[in-house]
C-alpha cells in the first residue's frame, strides 16, 4: 500500500481526473478530425465519380468520331487528368477488337504516351500502375524505357503491373531477370507469380525451359512448370519430363499437372511410372494424367490403383478412369461389379451415372 | 489486537484494497492504449497493401485458390434462403457454398430445398473430421456450386466438420447461416493467401452489426446506426474489439480467436488438426488455438491474420436476455478454451501466443472482471463509510469511465479510417452518444454477465442457449 501524504494523494488524484478528462476530450477530437475528413474524402470520391462519368462518355464518343480533336482534353485540370487515365485504362482493359483499337488510336493521337510518362514518374502508386497499363499500348521505346525502369518501383503492384505491360508488348529479354526485379520471396512467393509466368510470351519459353533444369526455388519451379504446361508450350515436354523424377514431391507432382495440361499423348505411358509414387499426391496427379492422355493399355494401368491405401487416390483414379471415356468406364463398370459396396470406384460410377442422369 | 489497531488495520486494507482497483484498471487501459497504437499501424499497413494491388486482379486469374464457404444451420428458416442468395451473388472466381442443416427442428431443410428445387444425389466422401450420420445430400444442377446437407444434430462444430468433409477447395470459410457478406469480402478474405500461399493459415474479417442497415436482396445496401440502445452499445462494442484488440493482436502475431462468423482457413491445416472441436461453446477460439499449438509443436513457420477489409454482418441482440445468454456462452467458451490448452500459457515452446496471446485472455478477460467488479462495489462503499475520500473515488471513476470513452472513440476514429461508409449526421450522433453511454451501465453489465460466465463454467453448463432472431426485415421468431 503506497504510504503518501494526504496532499500529494489528493495532488495525484487531481492530476488523474484532468488527465482521464484531457483523454476522453483528445478522442473526441481526434474523432471529429477525422470525420470531417472522411466527409471530405467521401465528396472528392462523389466528384471523382462524376468527373469519371463525364469523362468515359466524352472518350466514348470521341472514340468512334472519324476525325477526334487530339486537343479535347488538354483544357483538363492535373487532378481530372489522372482520372482521364484511370477511364482510358478500364476502357481498354475492357473492350476487345476495333473499339479497344479505336481507344488505343485516340490515346496515341491526343498524347497520351506523355501523360502517362509524365504520371509514372511523379504520380501515387495507384495513378503509377494506371500509366504502366496504358504504356503498354504505346509502341514507342520511351515507353519501354519507362517500363523498364518501373520494374526497379518502390512499390510492388507496381512493378508487377510494369512486369504484365512488358510480358504483354513482348520485350522482356530475360525471365530471370524479370524474377529477380520483381522481388518475390523465394519461401513464399505470392500466387501473383504463376500470374506472370501465365503471361510469359513465346520468346521466353526456351528460357523458361532451360530454367526448368537450374536451380531455383521449389514453388518458383512449381509455378513455371504448370505454367508452361497451361501454355502448351510442346518444346517443354523433356524438361517436365525429367521432372517427374525430381526429389521434391511438389515438384514431381507438378510435372504431372504439367504434362497434363500439355497434352503430349506420350506423357499418358510416362505417367504409369508416377502411379507407383509413395507420395499420395504425385500418384493422384500422376492417375490425372495418365486417364486424361493415356491409351488403353494405361488406362488398364489405373486399376490397381482403385485399391490404393489412399482414400483421394482410389477416388481420382476411378473419376480419371470415368473422365477417360467409354474405354476408362468401361474398365471401371467391370471392376464394380465385383466390388462391394462401399467400394470407391462404386461410389464414384454412381456418383457420376446419377449426375449424368441429371443433366440428361 | 485492540479493536482501535483492528479498526486502523481494516481501515488501512481497505484502502490498500482501493490503490489495487486503481492500479490495476490503470494497468489495463495502459495496456489497451498500447492495442491502439498498434491497431493503427497494423491498419496503416494494411492499408498500404490494400493500396499496392486491388484484389479485382484475382477475377481473371486462373491460379486463384477456391473457396468453399462452409454454412452450419439450425433453425433458420427465417433468413437461410435469403442468406444462401446472398452468399450465390458473391464476387469471387472460384466458390462453392455447402449449407448443412444440423438436424433443425423447424422448416429450414424444407426452405432450402423447396426454393432451390434440391434434389438428393450421392456423394460419399471420407470423413476426416468427426460427424453425425449424414440423412441426405442435396444439389441442382442449375446452381453447381450449392451442395445442402442434411445431418443428425451435432452442433455447430459437427455441422462445419461434415461440410468440411465435402470441401472441394482448398480453402475453406466458416460463414454464420444468419450472416451477410460483403460483396467484395472472399476477394479481400483471399488477399492474404494470395501474398503468402505457404505460411498463412488462417484469416479473419470484421464483424459488423447489421441492426439498423437498410438490406435489400440479402446485402447491406446502406449502412446506418441501429436505433435501439443495445445494438447500438454493440456497434462500438464490436468496433473496439475488430478494430483496436484484434487489429493489434494481428500486429503482435497472437491472434488468438477468428469469428466463428466468418474465417477463411487453409482447409489441410484445419483436417490436420481434426477439424472443429465438438463439445466447446468456443468452437472459433478453440481452433485457432488448435492451430497455434499445432504449427508451433511442429516447428514449422506459419501466420494467422487478422484484415479489416472484408466484412461480414451480423445481427445482433436487441433484447438484454438474449444478450445475456451469447456473452456468457462467449465467457464458457473462453473458459473452456483457456483450461483446454492451460499448458500453453507462458509456455516458452509456444511462443508468442503462449507468452503473450493467451495471458492476455487470462488476465483481461478472467481476473479482469473480477477486479473491475470489487472496484465497482468497494470504492463507492468505502467512500461511503470514509476511508476513502471523494478525489478517489472520482479519479477512479474518470479512469474507468472516461478513459473507457477515449478508447470507444479511438474505435470510431479507426472505424472512420477503415470502415465507416455513411454520412448521415444522425447516425454519427448516435454512434457518438453510444461511445460515450456505453461506459456507464452497459460494460458494467458485461463484467456482470461475465463473471456469470465464469460460474456457469466452473458448473460445468452446457448448451448454447435459446438465440431469438427477427431476419433481416422480418418479423421476430423464436430460433434455438
Amino acid at each position: 500500500m503506497p504510504d503518501l501524504s494526504p496532499a500529494f494523494e489528493a495532488n495525484l488524484l487531481h492530476d488523474l481526473i484532468a488527465a482521464c478528462q484531457w483523454v476522453a476530450a483528445l478522442g473526441l477530437g481526434l474523432w471529429v478530425v477525422c470525420y470531417f475528413v472522411r466527409l471530405r474524402r467521401l465528396a472528392l470520391q462523389a466528384r471523382d465519380a462524376r468527373t469519371e462519368e463525364r469523362l468515359t462518355e466524352a472518350v466514348l464518343t470521341l472514340s468512334v468520331t472519324p476525325d477526334p480533336d487530339p486537343y479535347a482534353f488538354d483544357r483538363l485540370r492535373r487532378w481530372e487528368q489522372a482520372i482521364l487515365l484511370r477511364v482510358f485504362m478500364a476502357l481498354v482493359e475492357n473492350t476487345k477488337g476495333p473499339d479497344q483499337q479505336a481507344l488505343i488510336n485516340l490515346m496515341r493521337r491526343a498524347g497520351f504516351l506523355g501523360r502517362a510518362l509524365k504520371l509514372l514518374a511523379r504520380g501515387r502508386p495507384r495513378d503509377r500502375q494506371a500509366a504502366c497499363t496504358l504504356l503498354s499500348y504505346f509502341d514507342h521505346e520511351a515507353a519501354v524505357g519507362a517500363l523498364r525502369t518501373a520494374l526497379r518501383d518502390r512499390d510492388p503492384g507496381v512493378r508487377l503491373t510494369a512486369a504484365r505491360a512488358l510480358l504483354q508488348k513482348d520485350r522482356i529479354v530475360s525471365l530471370h531477370h524479370l524474377l529477380t526485379a520483381l522481388r518475390f520471396p523465394p519461401d513464399d512467393p505470392p500466387i501473383m507469380m504463376a500470374d506472370v509466368f501465365d503471361r510469359m510470351p513465346a520468346s521466353l519459353h526456351d528460357e523458361a525451359i532451360r530454367l526448368l533444369a537450374e536451380p531455383m526455388p521449389v514453388e518458383w519451379k512449381r509455378m513455371l512448370a504448370i505454367a508452361l504446361g497451361r501454355r502448351q508450350v510442346l518444346a517443354a515436354y523433356d524438361a517436365l519430363a525429367a521432372l517427374r523424377s525430381a526429389p521434391e514431391p511438389r515438384l514431381r507432382s507438378a510435372a504431372w499437372v504439367a504434362l497434363r495440361e500439355l497434352g503430349d499423348p506420350r506423357a499418358g505411358d510416362l505417367a504409369t511410372e508416377g502411379l507407383s509414387d509413395p507420395v499420395p499426391d504425385v500418384r493422384i496427379t500422376a492417375a490425372q494424367c495418365a486417364g486424361a492422355l493415356g491409351g488403353p493399355e494405361t488406362l488398364a494401368r489405373l486399376v490397381p490403383l482403385l485399391a490404393d491405401p489412399d482414400w483421394w487416390v482410389r477416388f481420382q483414379a476411378a473419376t480419371a478412369l470415368y473422365d477417360a471415356g467409354p474405354d476408362g468406364q468401361r474398365l471401371l463398370e467391370q471392376h464394380c461389379q465385383a466390388a462391394p459396396d462401399d467400394d470407391v470406384g462404386r461410389q464414384v460410377w454412381r456418383e457420376r451415372t446419377a449426375e449424368a442422369g441429371d443433366a440428361a | 489486537m485492540p479493536p482501535d489497531d483492528l479498526r486502523a488495520f481494516a481501515v488501512e486494507l481497505a484502502r490498500g484494497l482501493g490503490w489495487v482497483v486503481l492500479g490495476s484498471a490503470l494497468l489495463q487501459y495502459a495496456v489497451y492504449t498500447v492495442q491502439t497504437v498498434l491497431a493503427f499501424f497494423e491498419l496503416h499497413r494494411a492499408r498500404r497493401l490494400e493500396r499496392r494491388a486491388n484484389p479485382g486482379w484475382m477475377i481473371g486469374a486462373k491460379s486463384v485458390p477456391g473457396i468453399s464457404l462452409l454454412v452450419p444451420a439450425y433453425n433458420e428458416e427465417l433468413t437461410i434462403v435469403e442468406n444462401i442468395r446472398s452468399l450465390l451473388t458473391l464476387r469471387y472466381p472460384r466458390y462453392e457454398i455447402i449449407v448443412v442443416n444440423d438436424g433443425s427442428k423447424d422448416g429450414t431443410a424444407r426452405a432450402v430445398i423447396e426454393a432451390f428445387g434440391l434434389q438428393p444425389t450421392v456423394l460419399r466422401r471420407p470423413h476426416p473430421a468427426p460427424c453425425k450420420p449424414i440423412r441426405g445430400i442435396y444439389r441442382h444442377r442449375d446452381y453447381p456450386n450449392l451442395l445442402f446437407i442434411d445431418k443428425e444434430n451435432g452442433g455447430k462444430s459437427d455441422a462445419l466438420n461434415a461440410a468440411m468433409n465435402y470441401a472441394r477447395h482448398p480453402l475453406v470459410c466458416g460463414v454464420d447461416a444468419d450472416s451477410l457478406l460483403d460483396h467484395n469480402s472472399l476477394l479481400q478474405a483471399a488477399r492474404p493467401f494470395v501474398d503468402h500461399p505457404l505460411r498463412l493459415v488462417a484469416v479473419g474479417g470484421t464483424i459488423r452489426i447489421a441492426n439498423g442497415c437498410e438490406v435489400h436482396g440479402g446485402m447491406v445496401v446502406r449502412e446506418g446506426a441501429p436505433r435501439q440502445l443495445l445494438p447500438l452499445f454493440q456497434v462500438v462494442e464490436y468496433l473496439r474489439a475488430f478494430l483496436i484488440a484484434r487489429l493489434a493482436f494481428s500486429r503482435m502475431n497472437t491472434v488468438s480467436i477468428i469469428s466463428g462468423a466468418f474465417g477463411l482457413f487453409k482447409r489441410s491445416a484445419v483436417l490436420e488438426v481434426g477439424g472443429y472441436t465438438h463439445g466447446t461453446v468456443g468452437e472459433d477460439m478453440e481452433l485457432i488455438v488448435k492451430l497455434h499449438r499445432h504449427f508451433r509443436e511442429k516447428r514449422q513457420p506459419y501466420d494467422i491474420l487478422f484484415v479489416p477489409d472484408p466484412v461480414c454482418w451480423t445481427e445482433a441482440p436487441e433484447s438484454v436476455a438474449v444478450l445475456r445468454r451469447q456473452r456468457t456462452r462467449w465467457q464458457r467458451g473462453l473458459c473452456e478454451v483457456l483450461w483446454r490448452h492451460r499448458d500453453m500459457l507462458f509456455n516458452p515452446r509456444h511462443g508468442r501466443i503462449g507468452a503473450l496471446g493467451l495471458p492476455m485472455f487470462v488476465l483481461f478477460d478472467l481476473i479482469g472482471p473480477f477486479l473491475d467488479i470489487i472496484g465497482l462495489v468497494t470504492v463507492p462503499l468505502f467512500w461511503w463509510v470514509g476511508i476513502l475520500n471523494l478525489e478517489f473515488m472520482l479519479a477512479y471513476f474518470a479512469v474507468v469511465a472516461l478513459y473507457g470513452v477515449f478508447l470507444s472513440m479511438m474505435a470510431l476514429v479507426l472505424a472512420e479510417l477503415a470502415l465507416f461508409n455513411t454520412t448521415r449526421k444522425r447516425d454519427m450522433l448516435a454512434l457518438l452518444f453510444a461511445a460515450v453511454a456505453e461506459n456507464f451501465g452497459y460494460r458494467q453489465l458485461n463484467i456482470v454477465w461475465r463473471i456469470e460466465g465464469i460460474w456457469q463454467f466452473f458448473r460445468k453448463q452446457k448448451g448454447w442457449g435459446e438465440m431469438t432472431r427477427k431476419g433481416f426485415g422480418a418479423k421476430p421468431a423464436a430460433a434455438k
